[in-house]
């Protein structure tokens, strides 16, 4: 039998589909990637490995069959998330198949759906996601970047930052701003463009992590066909917001929390301080909060599996995990001493050794992407007190 | 029964029998507690809600007694559900499984009727999680037996103290009667009374409940389902001081705007809403661990300890930002904010320290299943 044939996967019960995903992964997953946090996949390193998850049909656990994806459903989606964490797989932001596919499977023409989505799921096409701009971020509907219509296409011009993967990536969805309306979150429109359109220049901004996955993208006059709108002209907000299934959830997972509480019991194992820290109130209280953020997120999925998601739980459980996280590798930073200054492994030739700085790097913009923190009390505070008098 | 349905009942009994005014006059009892609300609730049937139903109680299961919990620390009941109808029905059943007795139908009976209340005696210094079952010896005295040592802070309404003791360094549960004599008692923050005893009590009649491995086994797991409906009231104690200072919030104005208006307060509130939804995710899932493994609150471990220690963190920072949020009102004692905060620090004190919990949660075996 071919297991991964999406009718035999439905006919497996949880547990042994979990084991059909486990050993399929075991089988197939190099080992010299199973650094999670620490390590982020190279553009052709993230391409090897969705067309190894596409031959061996475990791409798009969420995507629906009909569009090329397995279609499972949300129980069975986090499952194969808790597997692939379980694993101690690297990074992969796969931001075509998490951001956009979601957005073409809604919005998108039958056109667009059979040119981009098959091109995601196999890997060819690597998009980067163009919304931040240096006066938009956390307010991203303050964003200012214009499109002018001109026949057929909008000539494009203005400034997005922050922008992922854009030196590696070949496309890039875009918000940009069509008309000014009363309210600024009209009047923007969502749009599709390749990357090697002239007028466009990619500038990378190196991160504290030692990345070079941020950028600055440029627009000079850059002409994009009207057939690359997705959704209607001025309802790029509405468009933007559309995101599927467990993605909704992942961001607020506490999967980095907990990857880096396995790092800092490596730390303590490897300078042998179990002894003194088992009562340290530090570490009692790491874990503690790490506790807490995986009971609410357990019972946030279970909400999303009963279809029962409140307004504010993404928001909730994105605050208690990347706070979780940042704590974690505060205290790792700290008890590791001058190692934490040190790049890369505090010693070459220990195989516990890590790089204490970099997870440490890495946890500090956890709250600020996805929404940052101080935005989702806002948005808590609109479903727990009312919106605020305005000003 | 559905748990929703328990729930409105009980929010709608409440509402009529319970109110701060009640809360204000429990300082004046001489116990502490007024017993005309404990036998209504007896009333209602949720003194015995636990008792299996050959007890004459109604066999629910504890997910419905820490529901019902969360409600009475939602009305403000200091009342110790807890520690005066769960903690003894689970004794009491334990003693059943061993071996049934006319005995325990009657104590059942009594227990689930208000007619008698009992309490768990298990304490036997400050900060303690497990009981010290040497602490409280059985000795033979004539022809019958007395039991001798020290327990504390059992609440003052109960008329009998069901007491962890060794028999020759065999562990027992051992009926006996509220003592009288050589007993110090204590008010504690919010009215209620508490009792100390370097006890000399006569052990009664069939009095041994329960003996050897089958006490060894019940009482942490007594005390484990005693701290989860303790969580469970704290959550909702937690959740009624959210929600009475977002009420304040939004009436106050200051500086010519309501306080709910300022971006300030309301990421303050929203820290308390997250104080409550953690504490509240951790008592079900402790709840969860409980079941999944069928034999007992005991087994659930690491869940309950973490609960208990998030419970009692939850209430006291939910009741400092409410007194912060009140302002001067939040320091008048007659304020729901203050009379929450004294019914907070005597709830948590019932549920253990935090720090013990803390450190109990985080066995190595539990950390390493966190990490990954």
């Amino acid at each position: 039998m071919n297991l991964t044939t999406a009718e035999a996967l439905d006919a497996l019960s949880d547990e042994a589909f979990r084991n059909a995903f486990s050993r399929w992964l075991a089988e197939h997953y190099p080992e010299a990637w199973r650094q999670p946090v620490l390590l982020r996949l190279d553009a052709e390193q993230e391409r090897w490995w969705v067309r190894t998850l596409q031959k061996g049909g475990w791409r798009a656990p969420g995507l629906p069959r009909a569009a090329g994806g397995m279609g499972l459903s949300l129980a069975r989606q986090l499952i194969c998330r808790d597997v692939l964490e379980q694993h101690r797989v690297a990074r992969v932001f796969d931001i075509g198949l998490q951001l956009l596919a979601p957005i073409l499977l809604q919005y998108g023409t039958p056109a667009q759906q059979a040119c981009y989505l098959p091109r995601i799921l196999s890997g060819e096409d690597r998009w980067c996601q163009g919304y931040s701009e240096p006066g938009a971020g956390s307010d991203l509907a303050s964003l200012r970047m214009r499109a002018e219509r001109s026949g057929d296409r909008f000539i494009l011009n203005g400034q997005k930052i922050w922008t992922s993967d854009a030196a590696s990536a070949s496309h890039i969805f875009l918000l940009v701003r069509t008309s000014t309306e009363e309210r600024k979150q009209q009047g923007i429109t969502f749009l599709l463009a390749t990357l090697d359109t002239p007028g466009i220049t990619v500038r990378p901004i190196a991160n504290l992590s030692g990345e070079q996955d941020f950028c600055e993208v440029f627009f000079d006059d850059v002409p994009v066909p009207a057939t690359q709108v997705v959704g209607e002209v001025g309802q790029g907000w509405q468009v933007a917001k559309t995101l599927l299934g467990v993605e909704r959830l992942m961001t607020g997972s506490p999967s980095l929390a907990r990857h880096a509480f396995g790092y800092l019991m490596r730390l303590i194992d490897a300078l042998g301080i179990w002894p003194r820290m088992r009562h340290d109130e530090r570490l009692l209280r790491a874990v503690a909060d790490l506790q807490a953020a995986m009971a609410v997120y357990d019972a946030v999925c279970q909400r999303a599996v009963h279809g029962a998601l409140r307004d504010a739980d993404y928001s909730t459980i994105k605050i208690l995990s990347s706070e979780a996280f940042q704590r974690i590798t505060e205290l790792t930073l700290d008890l590791a001493q001058e190692r934490g200054a040190l790049q890369g492994a505090w010693d070459p030739d220990d195989p516990a050794a890590f790089d204490v700085g970099r997870l440490f790097a890495i946890a500090r913009p956890a709250t600020v992407y996805g929404g940052a923190g101080e935005v989702q009390r806002d948005i808590i505070a609109r479903s727990l007190i009312g919106p605020p008098a305005r000003r | 029964m559905s748990a929703k349905l328990l729930q409105d009942s009980a929010r709608a009994f409440l509402r009529d029998a319970h109110d701060m005014e009640r809360l204000r006059q429990r300082a004046g009892h001489v116990h502490g507690w007024d017993q005309t609300l404990w036998r209504q609730m007896a009333e209602m049937g949720w003194i015995g809600m636990r008792l299996p139903e050959p007890l004459g109680g109604a066999g629910l299961d504890l997910a419905m007694a820490a529901e019902l919990g969360s409600v009475l620390g939602e009305a403000m009941v200091p009342d110790p559900f807890a520690a005066c109808a769960v903690m003894p029905s689970a004794v009491l059943e334990a003693a059943w499984a061993c071996s049934p007795s006319d005995r325990l139908v009657d104590l059942g009976r009594q227990l689930a009727s208000a007619d008698a209340v009992l309490a768990l005696a298990w304490q036997g210094g400050y900060g303690a999680l497990d009981p010290d079952w040497s602490q409280v010896r059985i000795t033979s005295a004539g022809a019958g037996l007395r039991l001798r040592g020290r327990r504390m802070l059992v609440e003052a309404g109960a008329t009998h103290w069901l007491v962890p003791a060794s028999a020759d360094g065999c562990a027992c549960v051992v009926l006996v009667n509220a003592p009288r004599a050589g007993v110090l008692r204590q008010r504690a923050s919010d009215g209620s009374v508490l009792v100390t005893a370097e006890l000399d009590e006569a052990v009664l009649s069939d009095g041994i409940l329960l003996r050897g491995d089958a006490a060894t086994a019940a009482v942490p797991a007594v005390l484990a389902e005693g701290r989860l409906v303790q969580a469970a009231t704290l959550c909702g104690l937690a959740q009624r001081l959210l929600e009475v200072s977002i009420s304040h919030a939004r009436d106050r104005r200051q500086f010519g705007e309501a306080l709910a208006d300022l971006q300030v307060v309301r990421h303050r509130l929203v820290d308390m809403h997250l104080q409550v939804e953690q504490a509240n995710a951790l008592w079900r899932q402790a709840l969860a661990a409980v079941d999944a493994r069928g034999d007992g609150a005991a087994r659930a471990g690491s869940a309950l300890h973490a609960a208990s220690a998030r419970a009692a963190d939850a209430a006291l920072s939910v009741a400092r930002s409410a007194a912060q949020i009140h302002g001067a009102m939040g320091y008048a004692q007659d304020s729901p904010a203050g009379m929450g905060m004294v019914l907070a620090m005597r709830m948590v004190a019932a549920v253990g320290p935090a720090d013990s919990h803390r450190r109990r949660a985080a066995t190595r075996t539990s950390l390493e299943a966190l990490a990954r």
